[in-house]
Formats: C-alpha cells, sequence, structure tokens
C-alpha cells in the first residue's frame, strides 16, 4: 500500500465544544482506503458528534477532516462526497422507495433515464426490486434498512458513514444485516465509517476500531489489538463478553519465579516481562486481568501448557449458553468468569480446579489504568 | 407518523364497541348526549324554521313551529335586496368583500406559518427562543390595544380602508398562532430527515417542499380552519378598519339588523345569519375530521 491509501480518511486533532463543555477533545485517527473504521464508546463518548462532524452536520471547534488528502471540513454536507445511512433509517415517508433511491440524483439534475438505470442497479444489488413502487410505511424494519443503504449506495461516495444501522432490528434480523453489511463492504471496496455501541458489531465488521470516552480516544487499533491487547482497564472492560475478569494483585519475586498474588491465592507467572519484573522490585501492586476463555477446566485441559497456572475455587453460578458454560466463581475477593466446555456439566457449589493460561493475563496500573507489558 | 397512531385508535375503539352491553350506565350516557345535541342544534333550528317563514307567521308567536307556508323570499331578500346600511344590495357584495380578505390572508398566514416553525426547528439560530416567545406573545395581545396604532399604520402605508389592509392585519394577528401550530407539529418531525435531505444536495426551500410540506396535512388543516374561522368572523377590525367597498360579511350582517327604517324582518335576518355562518360551517364539514387529529398531533409531540 502507497502512502496516500493508509491515509485516506483523516480524522486529524478534531475538537468540539459545545457550551463551553468538551464533547471531543483532539481527536486524531487515520483511516485506509476501503478501511472499515468503527466507532464504539459508551452513550455520550462523542462517537456519534464525531460522525455528525464527518457528515458536516456539526462545524469543528478546532482540527480537520481530510479524504484522500482535500479537507472536507468546511465543505456542505452534500459537497463532502459521503453518503449517510441513519440510525432512524430517515426515509422520506411521502416518496417511494425508488423516489428516496433517487432523490439525490434528481436533486443534482440528473436525467431521469440514468436516474431510473442506477435505482435498478442498486436495487438488484440489495434485492429490493420488487419494493421499488412501495412507500416505506409499507415496508419491515429490515426491508427499510436496505433502502436506506440503497439511498446510500447509489451515490457511490468516497466514504459511507452509518449511525448505528442496525439497532433498530430484532436480534436475528441484526445478525442477518451485519453480515450483508460485511459483504457489502467487501464487494465494493469503499472505506466506512460506522458508529456502534456493540462491541460484536465491532469486532465481526471492523478492520479498525476506535475506543472513545469522554471524548478522548482511548484506544485506535485491529480487533486483534483492541481485544488482545487492550490499551487500559476502559478498553479492556468494554471490549468483550463477559467483561475481562480483573483483581488487584501483588507481584512477588520468589524462588520460583514472579508471582502475582492476592487473597489466598497466588498465580505463577512464567517468562514475565522486563516492565513487570521491574514493576515486582518497585511498585508491586497491580491490577492483572484474565478473559473467560482463558480460564479453563483443569479436568479439560487435555495437555496442560507451561504458561498455565492452577487455582482451586467454589462455583457459585452456572450459565450455560448452550455451546459453552460460563461458571462464576467467588472465594473472598477472587471473582472470576471461566470458560468451560458443557458436557463437564459444571454445578453449584462443586469445588473445581480451574487453569489460568497466564500467557493470556494482562496487566495495568492501578492508579492510571494504562496497560503494563 | 400519524397514521399508524389513528389506525392503532381505529383498532381499540373497535375492540372497545364489540365488548359493550347497553347497560343503565350507557343508556344514561346515551340519553345525555341527545340532550345536549338537542340543546345546542335548538338554536339552529330556530334559525333555519323561522327563515322559511313569512313574517307573519313569526309575528304569529310560536318560533318552534315548522312554517306554515314554505317560503324563500327571506334568502333572496337577504342576499340580494335587503337593506345594507343605506343601501338595498343585499348581503352578497359583503359576501365577496369577506372571501376576497378572508382567503389571502389563510393562505399567507398558514405559508408563512409554515416557514417559521421550519426555521425555528431545524434552522436553530442563536436567540431562536425569544424570536419564538415574542410571536407567541402575539397570541395573547387583545385586539383592542391594537386597534389605534394599527389604523396609524394602515394610514402611513396608505392601506386604510382597503381588503389588502384587512388582510394585512389579520395577517399579522394570525402568525402567533401558525407559528405556534407548525412549530410544534415540526419539532416532532425527525430532524435525520432533513439532514439526509441535506447530504443529498437539496436546499432550504426544497427540503420544505419536498419533505416538510407533503408530511404537513394535518397541521395545514388545523392552520387553515382555525385562521379562516377567526377572519370570517372577526367583527372588530372588519368595523374598524372596513371602508364602504371593503366591509366584511360580520358587520354587514350587523347593519343588517340594526337597520332602523321599516319594520324588524326577522326572518330576513335569520336567513342573513345563517349565510353570515355558512362558509366556517362548509370548512369543518369538509375538513374538521383532520382538525383534531392535527392538533392532537402537535400537542402531544410538541
Amino acid at each position: 500500500m502507497n502512502k496516500t491509501s493508509e491515509h485516506f480518511l483523516e480524522i486529524d486533532a478534531l475538537s468540539k465544544q459545545f457550551a463551553g463543555v468538551d464533547a471531543l477533545k483532539n481527536v486524531s485517527i487515520d483511516v485506509e482506503e476501503g478501511g472499515f473504521l468503527v466507532l464504539i464508546g459508551p452513550s455520550g463518548c462523542g462517537k456519534s458528534t464525531l460522525l455528525n462532524m464527518l457528515a458536516g452536520f456539526e462545524p469543528a471547534t478546532s482540527g480537520d477532516i481530510r479524504i484522500a488528502g482535500r479537507s472536507i471540513a468546511e465543505l456542505h454536507p452534500s459537497k463532502r462526497d459521503i453518503a449517510m445511512v441513519f440510525q432512524s433509517y430517515a426515509l422520506y415517508p411521502n416518496m417511494t422507495v425508488a423516489g428516496n433511491i433517487g432523490f439525490g440524483m434528481e436533486t443534482r439534475g440528473v436525467p431521469k433515464a440514468e436516474r431510473l438505470k442506477k435505482i435498478d442497479e442498486v436495487a438488484a444489488i440489495l434485492q429490493i426490486e420488487p419494493l421499488l413502487k412501495r412507500k416505506p410505511a409499507q415496508l419491515s424494519g429490515g426491508q427499510r434498512q436496505r433502502v436506506a443503504m440503497g439511498r446510500a449506495l447509489v451515490r457511490d461516495p468516497q466514504a459511507f458513514l452509518f449511525d448505528e444501522p442496525l439497532s433498530n432490528l430484532d436480534a436475528r434480523l441484526r445478525v442477518d444485516m451485519r453480515a450483508e453489511i460485511k459483504k457489502l463492504h467487501a464487494r465494493l471496496g469503499t472505506t466506512i465509517v460506522y458508529v456502534t455501541h456493540d462491541q460484536i458489531e465491532a469486532m465481526t465488521l471492523a478492520t479498525k476500531i476506535a475506543v472513545l470516552k469522554h471524548g478522548e480516544v482511548q484506544q485506535v487499533g485491529t480487533p486483534d489489538d483492541i481485544y488482545h491487547r487492550p490499551a487500559n482497564t476502559f478498553v479492556a472492560d468494554f471490549m468483550g463478553s463477559p467483561a475481562m475478569n480483573r483483581v488487584t494483585g501483588h507481584l512477588r519475586q520468589t524462588d520460583n519465579g514472579l508471582k502475582l498474588s492476592f487473597g489466598d491465592y497466588s498465580l505463577n507467572l512464567f517468562e514475565p516481562s522486563a516492565a513487570l519484573q521491574e514493576r515486582a522490585r518497585n511498585q508491586p501492586i497491580i491490577d492483572f486481568g484474565i478473559r473467560a476463555e482463558n480460564i479453563n477446566d483443569s479436568r479439560d485441559d487435555a495437555m496442560t501448557t507451561p504458561g498455565t497456572s492452577t487455582l482451586p475455587l467454589t462455583i457459585e453460578l452456572v450459565e450455560p449458553t448452550g455451546s459453552d458454560t460460563f461458571i462464576g466463581t467467588r472465594d473472598g475477593d477472587a471473582h472470576f468468569t471461566a470458560r468451560v466446555a458443557n458436557h463437564l456439566h459444571p454445578r453449584t457449589g462443586e469445588s473445581i480446579k480451574l487453569n489460568f493460561d497466564m500467557s493470556k493475563a494482562h496487566f495495568f496500573d492501578t492508579e492510571s489504568g494504562v496497560r503494563v507489558e | 407518523m400519524s397514521n399508524t397512531s389513528t389506525e392503532a385508535l381505529n383498532r381499540s375503539s373497535q375492540r372497545l364497541s364489540h365488548g359493550n352491553r347497553l347497560t343503565p350506565a350507557r343508556i344514561l350516557l346515551y340519553v345525555l348526549l341527545v340532550l345536549f345535541a338537542i340543546y345546542y342544534l335548538l338554536p339552529l333550528y330556530v334559525m333555519l324554521v323561522n327563515s322559511f317563514k313569512p313574517l307573519e307567521e313569526i309575528r304569529g308567536g310560536d318560533m318552534l313551529a315548522l312554517p306554515q307556508a314554505w317560503t324563500l323570499a327571506p334568502w333572496s331578500s337577504a342576499w340580494s335586496t335587503a337593506q345594507i346600511g343605506v343601501q338595498a344590495t343585499g348581503l352578497k357584495p359583503y359576501f365577496m368583500n369577506s372571501i376576497a380578505m378572508v382567503i389571502p390572508a389563510v393562505l399567507l398566514s398558514t405559508i408563512l406559518g409554515a416557514l417559521n416553525g421550519y426555521v425555528l426547528t431545524k434552522w436553530r439560530f442563536r436567540g431562536d427562543g425569544v424570536v419564538f416567545g415574542l410571536l407567541l406573545l402575539s397570541c395573547f395581545i387583545p385586539f383592542q390595544i391594537v386597534l389605534i396604532p394599527m389604523a396609524r399604520m394602515l394610514g402611513i402605508l396608505g392601506l386604510a380602508g382597503t381588503t389588502s389592509g384587512l388582510v394585512l392585519v389579520h395577517l399579522v394577528y394570525g402568525l402567533g398562532f401558525t407559528t405556534l401550530f407548525f412549530r410544534n407539529y415540526y419539532a416532532a418531525f425527525p430532524t435525520e430527515l432533513v439532514r439526509a435531505a441535506q447530504i443529498d444536495g437539496a436546499g432550504f426551500f426544497r427540503i420544505f417542499s419536498r419533505i416538510l410540506l407533503p408530511s404537513s396535512g394535518p397541521i395545514i388543516v388545523v392552520s387553515v380552519i382555525w385562521q379562516f374561522t377567526n377572519i370570517w368572523n372577526d367583527f372588530l377590525f372588519g368595523a374598524s378598519f372596513a371602508d364602504v367597498d371593503s366591509v366584511p360579511m360580520t358587520v354587514a350582517l350587523n347593519n343588517l339588523v340594526s337597520s332602523s327604517t321599516g319594520v324588524k324582518e326577522y326572518n330576513v335576518h335569520f336567513a342573513g345569519a345563517v349565510l353570515a355562518a355558512l362558509p366556517t360551517l362548509v370548512v369543518y364539514v369538509v375538513s374538521g375530521r383532520y382538525f383534531v387529529r392535527g392538533l392532537m398531533a402537535g400537542a402531544v409531540k410538541g
């Protein structure tokens, strides 16, 4: 990839203040050409504000937005060569599906014959040909979603903006449409910026995820980065279901190597990084985190890998999900959720030996929450 | 938007009527309703039956009796020959004056109110709340206060005594109400639609005419009925600002009834009063069912 395509859509030190309150603070994110950027964060984190600024509905207080090297920050929404799919779909209720898809071309004075041809093309891609003569009120949620995408598609823009497009659909349809959006992106190769608060959407769709909180970027990275190397405790807690297990412990150098202890328990760290050894000497209190899938029932661990450390715990809660069973344990301060195989049939109150895969452990500074590695 | 809610209403009312028996409470309710209906319809009945009677029958005393000798003479007299003030022209020219006043006044105040509502909700600007507040205030200014300043204004503008002058007065007075109607209606109109249209390249007026107006049916009806009724029924402005050739129907009706020469022709007065009330009645019958719907939509969502 050459340099321009790696920085196709550039959000450069963007800030936004509403009546003196910072909605966005110095946000910088780059997206490669054909990339799929997902903006995620809790309500009020600024992700929708950022999208509205990309679309041109909100002026920036400072900073710049560039597409293919051209600044668009001062341009009217219609001049930015972007298309948007809204959360409510925002279909014009008085127009037919064809009218909705063709309205943009109509305002730009595209001749009718050409308009109809493009509408048919887009309708074929989205398989909504039979609906073209209907009004939005006569469509189901999924159909409306397709029409809204059709209206964006027909413009053949430089970038698509999606504002929580699936949040109004029922669970089943949401999964289907998610897959369709992914296929569509693969087919068109157009750059997409997508806002959601659903971490599964973020993980499945994105080539790049930006996690926001209080108007600040917490981490930008690939889904793998975000999941496996969260930059701080906020990202670690926000991404992943069930949430990452976290406990504050104490690092200790022993004859058998570095250990992490909390309450009555201690776990062995194999091949600890230099940073952790340094912490053990100077600042031994640390936040330890591990995901549920990295804690396994010892009966099920066919080969106990060298990175594994075992704790005996008591089962407090059993949550079967079909494919896996999640068990919650509690002994004093040590509260962990582990993913175990179904066939082991764990029972509440049972004692269990859990293997912690410490090669997948995460450590964070207790004060700042920043990752230590 | 409003379609689905009315469908839901219809469905629930159907369900209600299915489950209902004729209980004593319900019978009492119907009896009361019929009594009130009679009470309210009685004046109209009196006006109608007496407008079809010769004058002698009315003098005979029984106001509630049906005419013994039906006649259309009072109607034609009221319309074209009755003495109005000093001239025997009937109400016809004044009816036309009112039409010439009410149609432009209603249309202009509705269109401007819609534009105001559009700007105040979708093109917010610094101080828009204050502007709206001041417009609302105009709804509460008593007519009497503005009579003399308004007369002076009309004089300066050269519109004194003209139909255009009356149109202006009613336009200014109606704008507060129509702005209120449309602002509340458009406040519930999804802003995302306006944004989508902006991305589609539509400008200020195209968004208004293609996106908002087609969805404004109920509130346009509300505005038209409200404005038509108020302007048509207005007496004070008509009496204060109109000249001989711009006197509206209401003032002419008063002149007809209070003419001091000769005998009081009650049957002609009744016919004239019905004629004066007819246009508002027609507007209600034609579009009344949208009226409540539109008011509700604005009120609940606004």
